[in-house]
């Protein structure tokens, strides 16, 4: 197939600097994709107008009620029940349980903050995810801190495999500055919507 | 460019509009952004049968998920495209095959993160075409993606050659303005 026309012959030459510069850069955007495909089949909008005969579900009680249980064992496991050690000597000071955004269906994850050390500043981190899709080769998760809902730091990044993944991660962030945690793919630069978020309370 | 600025607004509209149950909504979101996924999930999944799937089971999430929107966490598009974007690794795990992008998207030497960035960067840019008026879109197609002269575009159009020059000056300032973001 021929190359597209020069953008002189595509817009003529009587455009002032500025527009024409404005259009080189929209140009170059234009050049640099792939083409779209040519129609939508009508296939697929068949078989999306039935998508949208089926009611848009709600919480279910269950399903908040097993949320709420959830919750409440990370409470009890963090503050009832006292520091919880691990095996490798990891103190959990606390922690907090993540909802499923869209696209996340059925994931969870918790993240347990360690005690920090005081000498260095650095805190251990431990994560249990589970439910989200393993990811190609080349792709990863991201854990990142937010504040006001914008990605402010990242605490790590990390792939799954079948059933739950337990990842360490080490931060010298001071946690209780931001408001909450998020788990997306990609990288800031895309600003990736969460699929997983927790909120942060302030001490 | 405001009618562009304001579409773009109310994109985040018309998904809150879903989650209310609007079907009109859905339909109209269907509209804008069945193409973008459909071209993502082309480029990544290879076939047509699989990217239909996965551009299907994109709009189910979509109008399943939509109450999970927010509007102050980020754009109605970005919100769209990781919806796509899993709907299109779930199709592509249930055939044990990993996700590749076409030759055309992936330099050879391209990493991780230029795929990525290639990836969301086609997104914006098929999305911002669906917002242009038909007539501006159909003679943009034709002249990047389709080898056409413009000549050759007015004919096949049957409109004077000047026609297709301003229908193309008027859509690439449209798309300036579309794409602000993009090009900063």
């Amino acid at each position: 197939m021929r190359e597209p026309p020069e953008l002189r012959e595509l817009v003529g030459d009587d455009l002032p600097p500025e527009e024409l510069e404005r259009l080189r850069e929209v140009d170059a955007l234009l050049r640099a994709v792939p083409a779209p495909p040519h129609e939508v089949p009508l296939s697929l909008t068949q078989a999306v107008d039935h998508v949208a005969l089926a009611p848009t579900r709600r919480p279910a009680r269950r399903r908040l009620a097993v949320a709420l249980a959830f919750v409440a064992l990370v409470a009890a496991l963090s503050f009832g029940l006292g520091r919880w050690t691990d095996g490798d000597g990891f103190e959990e000071a606390w922690a907090v349980a993540f909802e499923p955004r869209a696209g996340a269906d059925g994931a969870e994850a918790v993240v347990r903050v360690g005690r920090g050390d005081e000498a260095s500043g650095n805190m251990e981190l431990v994560l249990e995810v589970s439910g989200l899709p393993r990811l190609p080769d080349d792709e990863f998760y991201a854990l990142w801190l937010a504040r006001e809902g914008e990605w402010e730091a990242t605490c790590g990044y990390f792939s799954v495999g079948a059933g739950e993944t337990t990842v360490r991660m080490t931060v010298s962030y001071e946690i209780r500055d931001f408001d909450a945690w998020a788990i997306s793919t990609g990288h800031p630069r895309e600003h990736p919507p969460p699929l997983l978020e927790a909120e942060i309370e302030a001490s | 460019m405001s009618a562009a600025v304001a579409t773009a607004e109310s994109d985040s509209h018309l998904i809150q509009r879903v989650a209310g149950g609007d079907r009109d909504a859905f339909t109209e979101l269907y509209r804008r952004f069945a193409r973008p996924v459909l071209a993502m999930a082309l480029r990544q999944l290879g076939d047509n049968g699989r990217a239909e799937e996965a551009a299907q089971e994109t709009f189910a999430a979509v109008w399943r998920s939509a109450r999970s929107y927010r509007p102050e966490r980020g754009s109605a598009s970005a919100w769209l495209y990781a919806i796509a974007r899993h709907a299109i690794i779930d199709r592509a795990r249930q055939r044990r095959e990993p996700v590749v992008e076409a030759p055309e998207e992936a330099a050879d030497e391209a990493g991780p993160a230029e795929q990525a960035e290639g990836s969301w960067l086609a997104w914006r840019v098929h999305a911002a075409l669906e917002q242009l008026p038909e007539r501006e879109r159909v003679v943009l197609e034709l002249a990047y993606w389709s080898g056409l002269s413009q000549s050759e575009i007015a004919s096949y159009l049957d409109v004077p050659l000047g026609t297709v020059k301003t229908r193309t000056r008027t859509g690439l300032s449209r798309l300036s303005g579309l794409l602000e973001e993009v090009r900063a």
